[in-house]
């Protein structure tokens, strides 16, 4: 299973890990890389990467959005969806060519957000995307993979007749050789910790696979080594939690909106979690061993000296994860079987250092381990079904 | 019983200023967790700090809150209406093995103390120092400050 950067701001975070040897390739993203610069990058990153097109949103032109020669305020100004009738060819004919011109390894056929998705939506995107996009690549004798962008909404996991809509559209293209699935996430928490959700979306990935498509999961958090066990082709790292997380805020221009800057958080891959630096100083405090339930990597001996100053933009705690994580993927095995054996034995391990934790330290519900029995479970639930 | 917290954060501060004195900050924003009184005490160079988490329900919550001011504070205490309280002491074996104090208190200004915790440093030498800076010259008095804890 590969492991792709989703990047984001401070991409170059990513390019350097890369370059490091971190992860199979990138994720660019149009809203935070000016489309110049993108085509200016060294082959090396790009060749093994693919672009998250972000046409989302047709009228919010949010960062660099506009740079991007198939944006389509670019064609017209206010740009709005029955444009989409006229324009549906030239912005496919512009986003093929621009990601062709920047040789990545996949296609992307872009997709639409809509809050509440209208019941003529995959008419509307077969007619708009798939269709202009394919007989694009087709007309040309372009010959790359082709990569179908779907967020997939939570109600397309939890209404099983929403569920089979959404998978039969995904499965009925016959020029598609895979889909950039983006689950939407409107959980408060940090970790994912709904049962249905999280086994809906294993039936998910699963059906996909079974229909042959390559299957590509942006935008996961530690939830995405739960996936794993679906089998699908890569998961994503991300450094600032919404590149781990999709919401539709990130690509909306909100000016004034008010922020509040997260503390700064260290995962631990022993534990399955993000810890907030202050409870490590507890930790510290508390627990003699506390350094053994984090990962060592290059970054840890700077991070565990007294006078680093945590910060939740400072790059060392994303490095680390990008390391750490990559790592504790490519560490799984490779038969479904083993891989779901591997990593019920290594929640229960997690479980058992998080009790000696809390023992001392009284962790809060988005530090502690409160999802690990639910991931067991869903683990459980899923296994029996592979075996009827 | 309160309507609300604010009712009783209210009625607290009235009961502190009079049997604690006027040393504290309400709400102090920036450290790790918001609590709703940050009582301190200084004997010379030291200064030691007592937090307050109010909650109406969920002591849990609140527990884990004040284990959170244990970052910065020398004591951390949960003050609950009586009704949850109840629900706490039923498992005061969580305030001792975190060390939190646990209190009662009512619509009356009654405040009874069912846990009270050993004083201990604070777990992070940054926040603590962060908010005795922000304390800083304060003439401030504080009195009968040792009934919050053990010696």
């Amino acid at each position: 299973m590969k492991v792709y950067h989703q990047t984001g701001f401070r991409d170059n975070w990513n390019r350097e890990s890369y370059l490091n040897g971190i992860g199979d390739g990138l994720i660019f993203s149009p809203i935070n890389i000016d489309a110049d610069k993108l085509l200016g990058f060294d082959s090396i990153l790009k060749v093994n990467s693919f672009l998250d097109p972000q046409l989302y949103l047709l009228n919010e032109a949010k960062g660099t959005l506009h740079t991007y020669p198939y944006f389509p305020g670019n064609l017209k100004p206010d740009f709005s969806t029955p444009d989409l009738d006229n324009s549906n060819l030239q912005i496919a004919q512009l986003c093929v060519d621009y990601q062709v011109a920047n040789n990545f390894k996949y296609l992307v056929i872009p997709t639409r957000y809509n809050e509440d998705n209208p019941t003529s939506y995959f008419i509307q995107s077969t007619e708009f995307f798939v269709l202009p996009f394919c007989e694009y690549v087709r007309g040309n004798n372009i010959n790359k993979k082709i990569l179908l962008s779907v967020i997939v909404k939570p109600i397309m996991l939890s209404d099983e007749e929403k569920r089979n809509e959404a998978l039969n559209w995904i499965t009925s293209h016959q020029q598609v050789d895979g889909v950039y699935l983006i689950f939407e996430n409107n959980f408060n928490s940090k970790q994912i910790k709904d049962f249905d959700y999280l086994l809906n979306t294993l039936r998910f990935i699963s059906v996909l696979k079974e229909n042959q498509m390559e299957v590509h999961i942006g935008y996961t958090n530690t939830e995405a080594i739960l996936y794993s066990i679906a089998m699908p082709d890569s998961i994503s790292i991300g450094s600032y939690e919404n590149l781990r997380s999709f919401g539709i805020k990130r690509f909306q221009d909100i000016e004034n909106s008010p922020m509040r800057a997260p503390n700064a958080r260290l995962y631990s891959s022993k534990l399955f979690q993000w810890i907030d630096y202050q409870y490590i100083t507890a930790m510290k405090s508390l627990l003699p061993s506390y350094e053994d339930f984090f990962d060592d990597s290059e970054f840890k001996p700077l991070m565990f000296k007294p006078e680093f100053k945590w910060h939740f933009a400072k790059p060392e705690p994303y490095k680390h994860y990008f390391y750490v994580f990559d790592n504790q993927i490519k560490s799984i095995p490779i038969e479904q079987i083993c891989r779901i054996e591997k990593l019920k034995e290594d929640l229960r391990s997690a479980i058992t250092l998080f009790k000696k934790i809390e023992n001392v330290v009284f962790l809060d519900d988005n530090s502690n381990g409160s999802h690990l029995p639910t991931w067991l479970n869903v683990i459980n639930a899923y296994q029996r079904e592979l075996d009827n | 019983m309160f309507n609300t917290e604010l009712e009783m954060s209210k009625l607290f501060e009235k009961f502190l200023k009079v049997n604690f004195g006027n040393s504290y900050l309400k709400e102090y924003q920036g450290l790790f967790g918001v609590p709703d009184f940050v009582f301190y005490s200084k004997d010379d160079d030291e200064v030691s700090i007592i937090s307050f988490e109010l909650k109406l329900k969920d002591w849990k919550r609140a527990a884990k809150q004040a284990f959170r001011y244990k970052s910065f504070s020398n004591i951390a205490y949960v003050v609950l209406c009586s009704k949850s309280a109840n629900s706490a002491l039923n498992n005061i074996e969580l305030f001792e093995r975190y060390n939190i104090g646990l209190a009662r208190f009512d619509k009356e200004s009654e405040f009874q103390i069912l846990y009270k915790p050993a004083l201990s440093r604070p777990f992070s030498d940054t926040l603590n120092q962060k908010l005795v800076n922000s304390i800083g010259s304060s003439r401030k008095k504080s009195k009968n400050c040792e009934m919050f804890f053990r010696v």
